[in-house]
Formats: C-alpha cells, sequence, structure tokens
C-alpha cells in the first residue's frame, strides 16, 4: 500500500482551519498542559528509576496523570503536530532530507573517530580540592609496570562486587569512594580493566556469576564490599575484603567514629603482591578425617577461597596414603582431624618439613569431640614439641560475674584478648570478636626444641575450663582457671633462623562452612592472617588516606534566618521584578 | 565574526526583553536558593563549594534550555522571517553560531544571580578556586551541550511547542541513556554495548569534573558533541532551504 502524503495536505489544512477558531484561552493552554504531561512522565520515570518499581499507587497516578495531559496538549495541537510531521515526511523534502543525512552521518563517523582516538590517547587533570584524585607515587610506579609487562602478563583485572547503598554509621559511601577510585587506576593505565557489579542489578549478578565460574570460585564465598584483582592472564588472584577497605569502628556512645577509607593502600598493596610474588602454595591435609574442602557443611572452602584471594594455591595432601610432603609445599593445614590417629612417621615427616624445609604448619583441633568418642587424633605429640599443649576441656564461659550464666561460645574481642601480633592487628584495628564454638583449651609453655618460643594468640576471658561438665567435682578439682589459650603460636626465638612456625587454634567449627557463616569473617579473617604471616606476607604500602581539608561553612540560626529571606525569598524576586521592569520600560 | 555579534546579540536582546527569561531565572534562582538553605539548615552545614550549584543548576537547564531554544528557529519560520534571515548576507554558520552564542550566554546569564552565593560562600569559607572554576566550567558545559540539542530540534519543526517537547524529550533521552539504559539487564549482559552506552551517556562524561577531575576525553566528547549537533543544525537549515 503506498500512501501519498500530499493527499493529507488537505484535511491537515482543514484542521488548521478549525484550530484558528478555538477559543484564544484554549490555545494558550495547549501547550503547558502538554508540557506539564510531559514533566509527569520524566517524574515517573525518575521515579521508577529511585525505587525500582513502576507501578505503585503514586507511580500509576504519576504515570496515568502525565498520558493523559500530555495527550491532551498533543490533542489541542493537533494541527501543529500533523503540520510537522507532513513537513517532514514530504517526498521533495524526503529527497534533500537524504542528502542532508547522509552528509550528517559522514559526520558522525569523524565524531566517533575523534571520540575513539581521545578515549585511547588522553590526559587527566585533578583539580579536586588537596589534589585528593591524584593516585600515590606508588601506586603509579605500579601501574606503570603493569604496562610495561602487558605483552607478557596480559591485563590487570579488578572486579568489584558493590553494595550501592551507604555503610551504616555515617554518610561515607563506599562504593562511591571505591569507583572513584578505580576509575583512576584505569585511567592511569591501559592495561587495568574494571569490571563493576552492582548488589541490586540482576544482570550484573549474572555476570558475576559467570566470571566466577570462570575464575573457579565459590560463589559462597563471595561477601558484599568484594574486591578482586586477577593477574598474569588470571593465574594470580588477590582478594579484598570490606575490612581491607574500611577501618571503621562501631559507635559505642555519641557520634559515630570518621570511617577511615584504605582504598589506595589495599589496592596497591595487592597489586605489588600480585606483581612481585609468585604464587605460594598451601596444602590442606586429607586422610585422618579432616575436614572436606568442597562446597558441604562444615568444610573449608571459605578458608580455602580466602587463601586463593590471597594469592595462593591451594591443594589437598593425602597424607595416610602417600605420607610425603611435596617440594612446593610453604604451608600445611591440618583443619580437625580425627582418625586413623597421626603414625609416628608421620609426625617425623611434619617435624622435618618445619625444621628443615621452612615450612609452617595449621592445626585446627577439636580434642573435646573426639575425647567424648575415647580417641585422640595424635597431632599433640607434634605440637607440644613447640610448647603448644592441646588440652581435652571444653570451654566455658561465666557471662556475668554476678548472675552467673554460661556460654560455650565465647566472642573475643581482638582488642582485648589478644596479645599484640602481625596476625592480630588487623583484627584489633577493626574491632571485631571472634567466636569460638565448642572450643578446647590449649596451653603455651615451653618448647621442647629450645629453638621455639610458644605465645598465645588468642585468650578466652573469665574461663573455666571442665575434663566434664556433667561430674562437677571431678571437673572442680581439674580445673584450669582462665585465662585460657584459645589459639597459639611457636614461632623460632631468633628470627633470621631458617626454621618453620607452628600455630593451632581450639576450635575449628568458627570457620567451617555453616548457616551462620557470616558471623565467621573474623575467625576467617584471624586464621588466614596467621597463614598469610607464615607465607611471608610484606607489609602494606602505607600509603595514607587522603581526604580534602574541611571547608566547611556553619551557620547560626540567626545566619540560617538571614540566608532564608536573602537567597530564597529577596534574591528571586527581585530578578523577578527586574524582569517586570524591563518589560515595562520596553513596552512604553 | 561581526554579523555572527550582530545575530547573537538581536537573538539575546530577544530573551532579554521577553518574559520566558526572566520566569526560567526566577524559578533557577529559587530553586537553588531553596537547596542552598536546605543543606544549611539540615546538614552539618555547608562545603565551601559551588557544587551544589553545578548539579542543581545543570539538572534544571533540562527542562528550562527547550524553553529557551525552541523559539530560535520555530518563531522565524512561523513568522516568515526565516526568508529574510536566509536571504541575508550571512551564511548558514553565521546564522547557527549567532544563535548558538546567544543561547548560551542567555542561559548564563540566568546564574548571574548565583554569584550572590558564591559571594557568601567566598566572605565565610575559602573554596578552593580551580574547583570553583571547573565546576563553573562544567555548568557551562552543561548548558551549552543542552542549548546545542534544543537548536538542532528548533531547527526541525515551526511550532515552538514541537520543538519545546522534542527538546525536552532528547535533553531527557540524553540523560538517561547512560543510567538507565545502562542499568538494563540486556545491555549489561554485553560488555561492549554496556561500555558503549555508557560512553554516550553524557553524565558518564560530566562526573569526573563534578569531582574535579579534567579529562581530555570528555572534553573531546563535549566539543565533538556540540559541534557536530551544530553541523547537523547547518544541514538542516541548508536542507530545508532547497526544499523549499
Amino acid at each position: 500500500m503506498k500512501i501519498d502524503i500530499r493527499k493529507l495536505e488537505a484535511p491537515i489544512a482543514g484542521l488548521e482551519k478549525r484550530w484558528e477558531a478555538v477559543p484564544g484561552l484554549l490555545k494558550r493552554l495547549a501547550m503547558p498542559v502538554g508540557f506539564v504531561g510531559l514533566l509527569l512522565l520524566i517524574g515517573d520515570l525518575l521515579l521508577w528509576i529511585a525505587r525500582g518499581r513502576l507501578f505503585d499507587l503514586w507511580g500509576s497516578l504519576a504515570f496515568a496523570g502525565g498520558l493523559v495531559l500530555m495527550l491532551g496538549g498533543i490533542g489541542l495541537n493537533t494541527p501543529g503536530f500533523l503540520r510537522a510531521a507532513l513537513e517532514f515526511a514530504g517526498p521533495r523534502r524526503a529527497l534533500y532530507g537524504t542528502n542532508a543525512l547522509v552528509v550528517v552521518a559522514l559526520a558522525f563517523v569523524v565524531l566517533t573517530f575523534a571520540n575513539y582516538f581521545a578515549s585511547r590517547y588522553y590526559v587527566r587533570w585533578d583539580l579536586s580540592p588537596d589534589n585528593i584524585y591524584t593516585l600515590h607515587e606508588r601506586t603509579a610506579n605500579l601501574l606503570k609496570k603493569i604496562d610495561e609487562d602487558a605483552d607478557e602478563k596480559g591485563d590487570l583485572e579488578i572486579h568489584y562486587f558493590y553494595d550501592p547503598g551507604p555503610l551504616p554509621y555515617s554518610n561515607f559511601y563506599l562504593s562511591r569512594e571505591m569507583q572513584n577510585l578505580l576509575a583512576e587506576y584505569a585511567a592511569k593505565s591501559d592495561h587495568v580493566k574494571l569490571h563493576l557489579y552492582s548488589a541490586t542489578n540482576i544482570a550484573d549478578q549474572e555476570r558475576l556469576k559467570a566470571a566466577l565460574a570462570r575464575l573457579k570460585i565459590d560463589p559462597s564465598a563471595v561477601p558484599l564490599d568484594w574486591v578482586l584483582i586477577t593477574y598474569n592472564n588470571e593465574k594470580q588472584r588477590k582478594d579484598l575484603k570490606r575490612t581491607d577497605l574500611v577501618e571503621q569502628a562501631p559507635p559505642m556512645y555519641g557520634p559515630p567514629p570518621e570511617p577511615k577509607f584504605k582504598g589506595e593502600d589495599a589496592i596497591s598493596t595487592a597489586i605489588r603482591d600480585l606483581l612481585q610474588s609468585e604464587s605460594v602454595v598451601c596444602y590442606f591435609m586429607t586422610g585422618h578425617g579432616e575436614r572436606d574442602t568442597g562446597n558441604t557443611q562444615g568444610s573449608m572452602v571459605v578458608l580455602l577461597e580466602n587463601l586463593r584471594g590471597l594469592n595462593m594455591t591451594v591443594k589437598t595432601l593425602d597424607f595416610v596414603a602417600t605420607p610425603i610432603i611435596p617440594t612446593d609445599a610453604r604451608v600445611i593445614v591440618i583443619a580437625d582431624p580425627r582418625e586413623p590417629a597421626f603414625r609416628p612417621v608421620e609426625i617425623d615427616k611434619l617435624r622435618a618439613f618445619v625444621e628443615d624445609s621452612m615450612g609452617s604448619v595449621i592445626v585446627m583441633a577439636e580434642p573435646y569431640t573426639l575425647r567424648k568418642q575415647g580417641r585422640s587424633s595424635g597431632i599433640g605429640e607434634f605440637l607440644s614439641r613447640y610448647g603448644i599443649r592441646l588440652r581435652d576441656d571444653l570451654v566455658t564461659v561465666q557471662m556475668q560475674a554476678v548472675l552467673g550464666g554460661m556460654t560455650l561460645r565465647p566472642q573475643i574481642l581482638a582488642n582485648q584478648y589478644m596479645p599484640p601480633h602481625p596476625a592480630t592487628a588487623p583484627l584489633e584495628k577493626a574491632h571485631q570478636p571472634v567466636y569460638f564454638d565448642y572450643a578446647c583449651a590449649l596451653q603455651a609453655g615451653q618448647a621442647m626444641d629450645e629453638r621455639y618460643a610458644a605465645v598465645a594468640l588468642v585468650r578466652a576471658p573469665e574461663t573455666i575450663g571442665a575434663m566434664n561438665t556433667e561430674d562437677v567435682e571431678q571437673a572442680q578439682r581439674n580445673m584450669l582457671q582462665g585465662p585460657i589459650v584459645l589459639a597459639a603460636v611457636s614461632e623460632p626465638k631468633n628470627p633470621d633462623a631458617k626454621l618453620g612456625r607452628v600455630a593451632a587454634f581450639a576450635d575449628t567449627d568458627f570457620v567451617a562452612l555453616g548457616p551462620d557463616i557470616a558471623q565467621k569473617g573474623p575467625g576467617l579473617n584471624l586464621v588466614t592472617n596467621v597463614i598469610s604471616h607464615f607465607a611471608g606476607k610484606k607489609e602494606n604500602l602505607g600509603i595514607e588516606e587522603r581526604k580534602p581539608t574541611r571547608r566547611f561553612i556553619n551557620f547560626s540560626p540567626t545566619a540560617q534566618r538571614v540566608l532564608y529571606f536573602g537567597v530564597v525569598l529577596a534574591l528571586p524576586i527581585l530578578v523577578i521584578f527586574s524582569g517586570i521592569f524591563i518589560l515595562l520600560i520596553r513596552r512604553r | 565574526m561581526k554579523k555572527i555579534l550582530a545575530i547573537c546579540r538581536r537573538e539575546a536582546f530577544a530573551y532579554f526583553y521577553g518574559p520566558i527569561f526572566y520566569v526560567a531565572a526566577t524559578f533557577l534562582t529559587f530553586m537553588i536558593g531553596f537547596t542552598f538553605y536546605q543543606i544549611v539548615k539540615h546538614g552539618s552545614g555547608i562545603d565551601a563549594n559551588i557544587g551544589y550549584i553545578t548539579e542543581m543548576g545543570g539538572s534544571l537547564l533540562l527542562f528550562i534550555t527547550p524553553m529557551l531554544t525552541m523559539r530560535l528557529f520555530a518563531e522565524e519560520y512561523k513568522q516568515g522571517t526565516m526568508e529574510s534571515l536566509m536571504t541575508a548576507p550571512v551564511t548558514d554558520w553565521q546564522v547557527v553560531i549567532g544563535k548558538y552564542l546567544a543561547v548560551c550566554a542567555v542561559t548564563m546569564a540566568m546564574f548571574l544571580p548565583m554569584l550572590v552565593h558564591v559571594g557568601v560562600l567566598y566572605a565565610l569559607g575559602k573554596p578552593a578556586a580551580a574547583t570553583t572554576l571547573t565546576l563553573a566550567a562544567v555548568l557551562f558545559v552543561w548548558g551549552a551541550f543542552y542549548a546545542a540539542v534544543g537548536l538542532l530540534v528548533s531547527a526541525f519543526t515551526r511550532e515552538q511547542v514541537v520543538a519545546a517537547v522534542l527538546g525536552l524529550a532528547a535533553n531527557v533521552v540524553l540523560w538517561i541513556v547512560g543510567f538507565w539504559l545502562g542499568q538494563t539487564d540486556f545491555v549489561k549482559r554485553v560488555e561492549w554495548l554496556d561500555k558503549a552506552v555508557s560512553y554516550v551517556g553524557f553524565y558518564t562524561h560530566l562526573e569526573p569534573a563534578l569531582r574535579g577531575v579534567v579529562d581530555t576525553r570528555d572534553i573531546v566528547y563535549f566539543a565533538g558533541a556540540i559541534v557536530f549537533l551544530l553541523f547537523a543544525t547547518v544541514r538542516v537549515l541548508e536542507s530545508r532551504k532547497w526544499r523549499g
């Protein structure tokens, strides 16, 4: 069917004639009515974007009202719109219009190329107050190295999974700060690629899932506000959690303390570690009924992902089948060994690994559970050589000195019960409590090997350890008065000695996958810190947080009133009156 | 240049002698003043920089600029003065640039009352001069971009209402393309499309400058977009001339 647009000329001319007969008031109303309708539709669209849903009560009202008004406005202006359409679609106009369109399309191509070249070669100036968006010189050097090694090692990819909402307690928006910062990294180097995933966007979550599957990362180990940096064609990786990015003490009394944003220091340190270090190999021992490393209840999967996030390679080692420790092993984790018990040959191998190969061993125990079953894992023999005694008590905590009450889940605050140690320092700064579940007790004392000294890493508050909670008399006789040790570390007395290290934790469940995994973050951080300390993690770069100098102006209530009358009332009135004055003069 | 300035002067005075400019300037002054007051009243003070003027003013220009630009060519067509303008010894480029400069100047003139705010901030605090200039430049670019869009739309039609509505719609589309379209599942799933949409959305290019970071990519984006829109306006005028 062919439509001759010229046939519409006559009806439109007729409509225009009728339009002439429309009362002047209606004509004048036509434009504002349509405009208000359009504004309402736009308002509704913004409401949709802001609230994430369109057809709630207010959204529907705004949408319906906007649509009616806009259609009304268009209806009142029908001749005008039809005339415009006719002019636009006329055959003669189309001919010349096409010519213009082709030229404009060519100009668009030129524009696209200009933007393409601009995006490849660009300069950036930081004119913000105190140049807070200028990356530190150390960061700049790291990014330079990435550019130099790009042919061999590929791009450095930064994945950021964020919560677009604000952090509680303050007006500090982590996601905004992080995105601004990461944008500066990407702007500084062509070989830094950013991937942002909003927790509230379904498509983003799907992209994240795909990225995690590609990188073989268990999604259950991914918290909010998580940064993953991959390098060397995704062979190396390092991740950062919220506690790595922000130092925020929860408010106790009064106004909340100002959060400290550690972004650049944390990210640049992670990049430095990726650029400079080889991946450390950490083995999880199996064969003695140790905890699973897959995605099952009670498994060590989250700890595994934490370690992978530290650029470590994690493997399993069936020590019962083959009691040989691989040469690439730097750290061995033994999580809740049960049976068969460690044989002397295995203990000797472990000892040789620590003392001859500078390897480190971390033991996480549950001896109370074993004792109830009348068994022993035999790992205590290994630990005692390094001054750590593994008891089979059940640690109970008196909740209140006066009212009493017992809990089997002591809450350990880092700044109260963790003696100073590189592994506990980050937790102390973050004010994070660690929860132990049905823990046994440890004792840190004289090591059989005089080259070692064992010290407490975590103490329990006001504790009583009892051999058997049902047998009160016996329990009181064997009662171990607090403070009780819940984690201990044995390190060479001479820090320069070529010896490995040993650590023991009085619990395993405090880092195991379970329904309360969200509460286990600090415990996981503690174990991860110990392992990374043993693996020789370097200190942070020490890039200080930069904030613009505060240039706040505070107004007294009187000044606020003056301000109100001045800028909200007087100034607009002045503008409108000057307009009226000019228009009156003009009329005369 | 003289011809451009003559056209610019003629257009600018047409605004200053009409009511739209004063209504828009009053609205703008009130809204920015109210924002200032709200920040002072409900916040713990106000940061001594003109960021709130830029952000509020720029957002309001989305609605105000089409009302200013709707008359630029549409009125000439309607009143039949376009023919005399086109037959005058001026080129299409001179007409377009003259009108464009006028609307840019008028848009910036609407912000003159905001000098009172700047005066208050400088009297009571110490705003960083570089940041103030950057934010003022952002506001200018923001307005200039909208003005170029409105000018092009105005060249298409003789109906002022149509020009205003299309101008507003175009501004809204350009405004939300980075925000809304960039957040849709379809776009997010295709990485290159996501990047392209993010690049096309003009707020992506304003955001660094609002923080005080000036990037040549953003300069090229805005300069290129404005030149392109003016070029397209010239082509539309030219084609209208031949189409009769």
